[in-house]
């Protein structure tokens, strides 16, 4: 059984990232600005730490062909060589991995043109193709993935979902994405990165927002706002609606999640065939904001109290 | 596996150069070459100003200023520094990084010793058609071909091995650095002039000898030079 081990990892965005991972899954929640990206690149052995340690069984991805051979990646920039096609690509992904990934790859990428050049590719074909390939790998002994569900074909979501869970079951699967959404898909690990800080870890309970406490708001402009209120009301995910006072199309609507929030919006319109005709995250206020970060302080304090307590 | 992971490095280089921007440095290279040759034929009268000429043109221009220059474009616009090396898309997906890096290195020296030697081999043709035929001056290219294929292969792999190190000790500025230093220290003859390559380059196409070394002695400095630096450029890539 594999083993993920960072020590103290420094990077430009990685502040002194700790933690160990065994086999199953272990999704963190950030953006890349948090460092979730370069956290990816650290364990795909295309960047070294700047300070600190990071082993794969005793192993440093970095300077170990070995073990970047069964380490199976997705960046959030992929690199790719010039000439060929996709089954060119494959072919020689296969020489060096020791695997034919030709139908694996396919099945989670079935639109796959195999004499297509790959200099055609568009970024998010090319994404497609990378997650496709990372996941027809037979037996990896990491698997560190960033945005999966983004890079994945609508039609394939599913698949993908499963194949990441039966991964999960023999080697550690590091997961990093930015939407609380594609988060849930998951059954795992929960761990939050918040500006290259491990900043908290939810074993049991997801939250409900990447930034608990400070609830968003989205400003939505229609034909007809009563009937789309009347539908939004019955929305589980829609804490707050009200009228706008100064403008009579206009409602606001509150929520925990945006993009929960954007869908539940959209999925009202439809069933309310209502036509939208703006639809923004409205800014909150600074007092809400202040009290969100206030409270999130004093969590951390009496958090922190607790652990000091307990040792 | 180290042979495979050569291949993409070579493969990798080609793919970056292209072909469109060598051929336009050769091309740029060998009508510098032709311009200088011009110049020169006007001053051909006998048999010390033809080999004078023929001096000129393989140590002056195709040694001294095409086979640097095209050394350092070629490194420029490869980059053969730390961060693509660590970055490889088949590195990334297990190749060997080091052997990578040689294939990657490997693939501008071929160019710029091909650049060199069609570089050379004209010089040599033009300044003897430039020479008076009556001198019956024994400049062939079948003696000369054979040095001066060895002298091509040496400046490049020399050249290309010491660029490499200096872009990843010091970046571009480095190369910089390196080339200016080796145009300066290089030119003389003496102690300071040992660790570069156009002094013994010098010495190997008949000029001054540095600290009068033997044409031997100084193919093994360039040798040795090339080994060195190779083996530091090296050893600061991961595996």
């Amino acid at each position: 059984m594999s083993q993920l081990q960072l020590v103290r990892v420094g990077s430009p965005r990685l502040k002194s990232f700790s933690g160990s991972f065994g086999p199953g899954l272990h999704v963190l929640l950030g953006g890349e600005a948090d460092g979730t990206a370069e956290l990816i690149e650290l364990c795909a052995g295309v960047r070294l730490p700047q300070r600190g340690s990071l082993s794969l069984d005793g192993v440093s991805p970095g300077s170990s062909p070995e073990a970047r051979r069964r380490i199976a990646s997705l960046l959030a920039d992929e690199g790719w060589p010039g000439e060929g096609d996709v089954q060119h690509w494959i072919g020689h992904l296969g020489a060096l991995r020791g695997f034919d990934g030709l139908a694996a790859t396919q099945r989670y990428c079935p639109d796959l043109v195999l004499d297509r050049p790959l200099a055609q590719l568009s970024g998010s074909q090319r994404r497609e193709l990378a997650l496709a390939a990372a996941l027809a790998q037979p037996e990896p002994r990491l698997v560190a993935l960033h945005e999966p569900l983004a890079a994945a074909a609508p039609s394939t979501g599913a698949s993908v979902v499963e194949r990441i869970q039966e991964l999960a079951a023999h080697a550690p699967v590091l997961l990093t994405t930015r939407s609380v959404a594609d988060a849930r898909h998951f059954t795992g690990q929960l761990l939050v990165l918040e500006r290259g800080i491990l900043a908290r870890e939810s074993p049991d309970a997801w939250p409900s927002a990447v930034t608990p406490g400070s609830s968003v708001e989205l400003s939505i402009e229609c034909a007809e706002p009563r009937r789309l209120v009347a539908e939004l009301a019955q929305s589980p995910e829609v804490e707050r609606v009200a009228f706008d006072a100064r403008r009579a199309t206009r409602v606001q609507v509150g929520g925990s999640d945006l993009e929960r929030l954007a869908l539940a919006v959209t999925r009202a319109a439809l069933a309310a065939r209502v036509e939208l005709r703006q639809l923004r995250a409205a800014a909150p206020d600074l007092e809400v904001v202040h009290g969100a970060s206030a409270g999130l302080a004093r969590a951390a304090y009496q958090a922190a109290q607790a652990r000091r307590g307990g040792t | 596996m180290k042979q495979l992971s050569f291949r993409h490095g070579w493969r990798s280089a080609r793919l970056t150069l292209g072909w469109q921007w060598p051929a336009t440095a050769l091309l740029a290279g060998l009508a510098l070459l032709l311009g200088a040759a011009m110049l020169e034929a006007q001053n051909v009268t006998g048999e010390s100003a033809t080999r004078a000429a023929e001096a000129d043109l393989l140590r002056g221009v195709t040694f001294g200023l095409l086979l640097p220059l095209s050394c350092f474009a070629l490194s420029a616009r490869l980059d053969t520094g730390l961060e693509a090396l660590m970055r490889a898309i088949w590195v990334r997906h297990g190749a060997e990084r080091r052997a990578y890096a040689l294939g990657r290195l490997a693939f501008p020296m071929a160019l710029t010793g091909g650049i060199a030697l069609i570089g050379g081999s004209l010089a040599l043709a033009l300044s003897n058609a430039a020479s008076d035929p009556a001198l019956e001056l024994p400049i062939g290219l079948g003696t000369n071909g054979v040095v001066l294929f060895g002298v091509a292969v040496l400046g490049a792999v020399s050249y290309m091995a010491c660029l490499g190190l200096a872009q990843m000790l010091a970046g571009a500025w480095g190369r910089a650095l390196f080339l200016l230093a080796d145009w300066l220290l290089g030119s003389g003859a003496g102690a300071a002039a040992v660790v570069w390559p156009r002094a013994h380059l010098r010495a190997l196409l008949g000029g001054e000898p540095v600290l009068q070394l033997s044409a031997l002695a100084s193919t093994g400095w360039l040798v040795l030079l090339s080994a060195a630096c190779l083996f530091l450029y090296l050893r600061r890539v991961p595996h």
